[in-house]
């Protein structure tokens, strides 16, 4: 079992593959909106999303769903695509999952520069997921490569999906310094003792406090559970209020 | 009694430095604090560019000597060296003079023959990540300037912090462990101790016997992820290789002694970082 497996409580409307199911899950658990991210990889066994599916899904619930388009680093397509689903539909940022590009990449591969040349110059927001799984060591979750990119384009927001785990440590200490990096350690930190954890909830109390969001990572756990034992994590009140709604939230321009 | 091993004096070209136009009338903002200004505490010796003051905060924190750190930096500002010999001249009981040395420039080893053997000072001061061309702790152009100052039994204080240089490779702790092989008489007291690679900064103390972690406002700051790892160290291995410092003006200094008093170290250890173990390694005990 992988780490993020750990006391995974069933999750019905994954089960069923039932989309209302999970709607009223969200409403259960007082989700107000989630973020819908696209994936398109080339990696074996990873899948992709058609974007115009992103798109129709966010509209069969209007108000509670942000769609976010994957794309490829290595499809030559992409800054295209980026371009229709912002300009055409609305898409409030874009994600990439270096790792899981074959061959690997990592984030500050000069492949995916035309895809972030083009998310800066539309203005939203770019998510790279980075963590032990994506990638083939763990090298390729380093969040130095994600410094340096904060750093060539320092007015587009990134968000580091998974944290970096388990560079925690690092992950920080680059947001630390990058106005312009924020992180959604999302099973990371809401799986019960996960290593690393804390340091990170200690960041939220202070530094990070305006720069940590909250994601479930669904389907890998219900919405519930992850926000129950997110809770738990010994985060000051404010600082829980903030990653958990506020900081999203102004990141969105909701 | 309290040795501070990392001021910056309100004194002379010291006001010049980025480091004093950085937090000089520094007021925290209703939101979004960033890492160093996480609750701190407002300096007036600082704000005030007072020496009487900081004199005065010296008493009130219980601090008896400072290690006065030079610094030469074409991205940060420079300090004289003389200015730091008249300050010491004029205070000799409370100030160590550690000289700023720009590794790059032409006449650096000629300065640290000069300010360690003509005006007796204990050390060089070193940021690697901010030279003309940053380098890593380990670069071997600056092999002339650490040799020189080793053949003078000199310290050599070297910063390491995610801000010292352009990304935090520059703050691995690899390269002080290669420096300290060098270098394996000349002792190294790490600056911000290469935090957040706190795990590898207490292995490299451990590997390399004169390597010494000053880790200031990232042992000080509440809630700084990883700084546990400094206090479980410090209460077992690392009890003789840790020294108390404030970084000033980063942190003044009351604020910055109040936190290591009542950060969780023994009161033995407690004894050799804030004070023991740094009168040792100046050659202050008689």
């Amino acid at each position: 079992m992988p780490p993020t497996g750990f006391r995974r409580r069933p999750v019905p409307s994954v089960e069923q593959g039932d989309i209302d199911l999970m709607m009223r899950e969200m409403d259960e658990a007082h989700v107000d909106m989630a973020v819908i991210m696209g994936r398109e990889s080339c990696g074996t066994g990873i899948g992709s999303v058609p974007n115009d599916e992103v798109y129709e899904l966010v509209n069969r619930y209007p108000g509670r769903l942000l769609p976010f388009a994957g794309v490829d680093p290595y499809n030559p397509q992409a800054p295209k695509e980026i371009e229709r689903c912002v300009k055409e539909m609305g898409f409030r940022g874009v994600s990439i999952d270096p790792g899981w590009c074959e061959p690997p990449l990592y984030p500050d591969d000069a492949c995916i520069t035309p895809i972030y040349e083009t998310v800066n110059a539309l203005g939203v927001i770019m998510v790279i997921n980075c963590s032990s799984m994506l990638g083939p060591d763990l090298t390729y979750s380093n969040p130095i490569a994600i410094q340096r990119v904060a750093q060539r384009y320092p007015n587009m927001k990134i968000v580091i999906s998974h944290g970096s785990w388990p560079h925690f440590d690092m992950a920080v200490a680059v947001a630390a310094v990058c106005p312009n990096v924020y992180i959604a350690p999302d099973c990371y930190l809401y799986v019960e003792n996960m290593p690393m954890g804390d340091e990170l909830v200690r960041a939220a109390n202070t530094f990070l406090k305006h720069k940590l969001l909250f994601s479930t990572s669904y389907p890998i756990r219900g919405f519930k559970q992850a926000i129950e034992t997110w809770s738990m994590r010994h985060f000051e009140p404010e600082a829980l209020t903030l990653s958990l709604r506020d900081n999203a939230a102004q990141l969105l321009g909701l | 009694m309290i040795l501070d091993f990392h001021v910056r004096p309100p004194y002379a070209s010291f006001l010049q430095l980025d480091v004093f136009k950085r937090w000089q009338g520094h007021k925290q903002g209703p939101s979004h604090p960033s890492l160093l200004e996480t609750d701190r505490q407002p300096v007036p010796s600082s704000d005030l560019s007072s020496m009487d003051l900081f004199l005065k905060e010296m008493d009130g924190a219980g601090i008896t000597g400072c290690v006065v750190a030079g610094r030469k930096s074409p991205m940060q500002g420079s300090v004289s060296n003389d200015d730091i010999a008249a300050l010491v001249q004029a205070h000799p009981q409370r100030f160590i003079p550690f000289a700023g040395i720009d590794p790059l420039a032409p006449d650096a080893e000629a300065e640290v023959e000069r300010t360690l053997s003509d005006l007796a000072f204990k050390g060089i001061c070193i940021d690697p990540g901010w030279c003309s061309t940053p380098m890593y702790a380990d670069d071997t152009r600056m092999d002339p300037v650490f040799a020189a100052c080793a053949a003078h039994k000199g310290i050599a204080l070297v910063t390491s912090s995610p801000f010292h240089g352009p990304d935090l490779s520059y703050a691995d702790p690899n390269a002080i462990a290669r420096l300290a092989r060098k270098f394996p008489h000349m002792p190294i007291v790490v600056a911000h101790a290469s935090w957040p690679f706190v795990d590898m900064a207490v292995a490299v103390c451990q590997i390399a016997k004169n390597v010494y972690l000053a880790p200031d406002c990232y042992f000080a700051i509440r809630d700084m992820p990883m700084a546990n790892q400094y206090l479980f160290a410090a209460n077992s291995f690392l009890k003789y290789r840790m020294l108390f410092s404030s970084s000033y003006p980063v942190r003044g200094l009351k604020q910055s002694a109040d936190a290591w008093n009542n950060s969780g170290l023994r009161s033995d250890v407690l004894e050799r970082v804030l004070f023991q173990n740094a009168e040792e390694l100046l050659g202050l005990k008689i």
